[in-house]
């Protein structure tokens, strides 16, 4: 049997497939993928269930919107609602975010263990030795670099130059590519599978070992008897109108594993009425919010060349619960951030292969929550005062950083600054108000919503990665994190995901 | 869920106004880029609330833009001049009311996917010039 005729997105026979494994994984991002690839080496039989289409790297053109079309959750207009309305980005298709995002990697930060383990009562869920051979293979397995030069691009180069002037640490990202020529395309899909996403590595190998999946397929609920997880039922959707296809079936002989994300995962609990109990399901939200300024060169610094993302500092991680990320959008999803409109947003595209732009990502402490809304989801979040101020602080470093790189003007789009700085008004910025509606923001990174602990009263899942109260239903993905990190999560989620997924094997 | 052929014209409209035609950098204006097939298959394939929002979006335009923005009296948007609907736009996009600056941002969104898309307009930024500070060489 080839690796394609185990791969399904539509029943193979009428309208009805049914299947049966030792392991049903729902989500086939980094989480599921990592799960995937360890117990099909066990020997275990697996099958994945994804609700995204598989998409093939030539499907990918570099086009911001046709991407979010196919890869997208809800085309990138999935929003969490407060005070103001943030967009959350995430990934739906074979793969999940590993394909739509910039490949960074960071391991999870010592502190934030440390943190989980006084604060949360986490038990021995991680141990450092096992994380560390985790975080090891999948450096080797996914080809994990600092950038090199050649594929870095100018935008990340002033950064890190601005950054070292100031005696702020920073770096060059390592990530997990092969052959990266630098097209700044990473958002939209990397077209030449450069890219090492979970579709292209851990997910065939695990179809290669006799993993069979199931995409465009909508995991409905799982079925709960004698107290223990029996199957799971899923619709085959058609991945852009929604239009059903059939359903499918399968009976999970040894567990259900659940890796649908920080907003999915309780969703499936939900529907199944599974981790109710403690009433913290949904809850605990956390996520990195972020937002992005400008900076406008003397020369060309030409954004479209060099990795989407190659320079990052957490130097204000601890302090200030923030972290910069250089951000090479494309013209697509960078014109749109200008603060102007009509003629005055043309005439600004003059500058165009000029400028230079930034990212601040709050590590934020506020925490929101999701849970189901007629047939869809409700995210909630605010963040919070001090996470606004975090946000001001981080952009104003960032200015900072680009005027020490040879900036001449900054462009902060926040509302009540002007559109455009000198180096000598960037303390415009300091007087920025801090309500979250003034700024136009995006979310990344989500967490918390089926949290980790001993404590079946205060958490979803044990420190097993089992649901309390629920036998055979792990929910192994970045939901099961008792906070944010404050970095990169994807490194993160695959390590512990591939610890935990030893464990069951 | 579909634009109606009227709809289609207001939402045409309010994208013309985020980026008009002419200028030193392209003459091309978002319509021209064709960004009316973003907001057509966003209301045609998102979950209905959301399409419903988008749709509601394009009707406030039409009916409400001019009128709240103070930039064109009771008038309907689409028959506001350019140089007036660009006007209202700005006025809505530095507006003190949230809602108001949303809504000039959700179009100047669509209008730009389409329009940073356009290879046409690609190559007028620049990217189509010769590589100066990147080798672009694929690597083993």
């Amino acid at each position: 049997m080839t690796i394609e005729e185990r791969v399904f997105e539509r029943p193979a026979l009428g309208r009805r497939q049914r299947d049966a494994a030792d392991w049903v994984i729902v989500g086939t991002g980094p989480a599921g993928a990592a799960v995937a690839e360890v117990l099909t080496k066990a020997g275990q039989d697996v099958v994945m269930i994804e609700e995204g289409q598989w998409i093939k790297k030539h499907e990918f053109n570099g086009r911001a919107f046709d991407a979010q079309k196919k890869a997208y959750r809800e085309m990138g207009a999935e929003a969490a609602m407060g005070r103001s309305m943030i967009p959350v980005v995430q990934g739906r298709c074979v793969g999940g975010g590993s394909v739509i995002n910039a490949a960074i990697i960071w391991r999870l930060p010592e502190d934030v263990l440390a943190r989980w383990r006084r604060e949360f009562g986490i038990g021995d869920a991680i141990d450092d030795q096992e994380l560390l051979a985790a975080f090891e293979t999948i450096e080797r397995d996914l080809n994990i670099h600092t950038t090199l030069p050649e594929a870095l691009g100018r935008n990340h180069a002033l950064l890190k130059a601005g950054a070292d002037k100031l005696g702020y640490e920073s770096r060059i990202i390592p990530r997990n590519e092969r052959g990266c020529d630098g097209r700044a395309e990473c958002l939209s899909g990397c077209p030449i599978g450069a890219k090492q996403s979970m579709d292209l590595t851990y997910i065939p190998a695990a179809l290669g070992r006799g993993a069979r999946l199931y995409h465009s397929a909508e995991a409905g609920h799982i079925d709960v008897e004698a107290g223990r997880a029996r199957r799971v039922h899923a619709d085959f959707k058609d991945p852009l109108t929604g239009e059903r296809r059939g359903r499918l079936v399968v009976e999970a002989r040894r567990g259900v594993v659940v890796c649908a994300s920080t907003v999915q995962s309780p969703m499936l609990l939900w529907r199944s009425g599974i981790g109710l109990a403690s009433g913290h399901l949904g809850k605990h939200f956390m996520a990195h919010p972020g937002s992005s300024i400008l900076g406008i060169f003397p020369d060309e610094v030409r954004l479209w060349e060099g990795a989407t993302q190659g320079w990052d500092s957490e130097h204000f991680r601890e302090s200030d619960h923030i972290k910069f990320e250089g951000l090479a959008l494309p013209p697509d999803l960078l014109i749109g951030r200008l603060p102007w409109v009509g003629m005055e947003l043309k005439n600004a595209l003059a500058e165009y292969d000029r400028m230079c732009n930034v990212g601040c990502a709050m590590v934020a402490q506020a925490e929101g929550s999701v849970r189901p809304l007629g047939r869809g989801t409700m995210i909630s979040f605010t963040p919070s005062p001090q996470d606004m101020t975090n946000l001001r602080r981080g952009l104003r470093i960032l200015a900072n950083i680009m005027v020490a790189a040879g900036a001449v003007a900054i462009i902060p789009d926040i509302h009540g600054v002007p559109g455009r700085l000198t180096p000598h008004q960037l303390g415009r910025i300091d007087d920025a108000s801090i309500d979250p509606r003034d700024y136009t923001m995006a979310m990344t990174h989500l967490f918390g919503t089926c949290r980790l602990g001993t404590d079946p009263r205060k958490s979803v899942v044990g420190p097993d990665f089992q649901v309390h109260g629920t036998r055979g239903v792990y929910v192994i993905d970045s939901s099961a994190f008792p906070t944010n990190l404050g970095v990169n999560p994807q490194h993160s989620i695959m390590a512990v995901a591939t610890q935990a997924a030893k464990r069951l094997a | 869920m579909k634009l109606s052929a009227a709809e289609k014209t207001w939402a045409e409209a309010a994208l013309e106004a985020v980026i008009p035609p002419g200028g030193d950098v392209t003459p091309l204006s978002a319509n021209d880029a064709n960004s009316i097939v973003v907001i057509e298959d966003m209301v045609g394939y998102l979950p209905a609330t959301t399409a419903l929002g988008l749709r509601a979006a394009v009707w406030f335009f039409e009916f409400g833009a001019a009128t709240v923005s103070g930039a064109g009296g009771f008038k309907r948007f689409s028959r506001l001049s350019l140089g007036d609907r660009e006007a209202a736009l700005a006025k809505l996009s530095h507006s003190n009311f949230f809602f108001f600056r949303q809504m000039a941002l959700l179009m100047k969104t669509m209008a730009c996917f389409g329009f940073g898309a356009d290879g046409r307009v690609r190559a007028a930024l620049g990217m189509d010039r010769p590589v100066k500070f990147v080798k672009r060489e694929a690597r083993p």
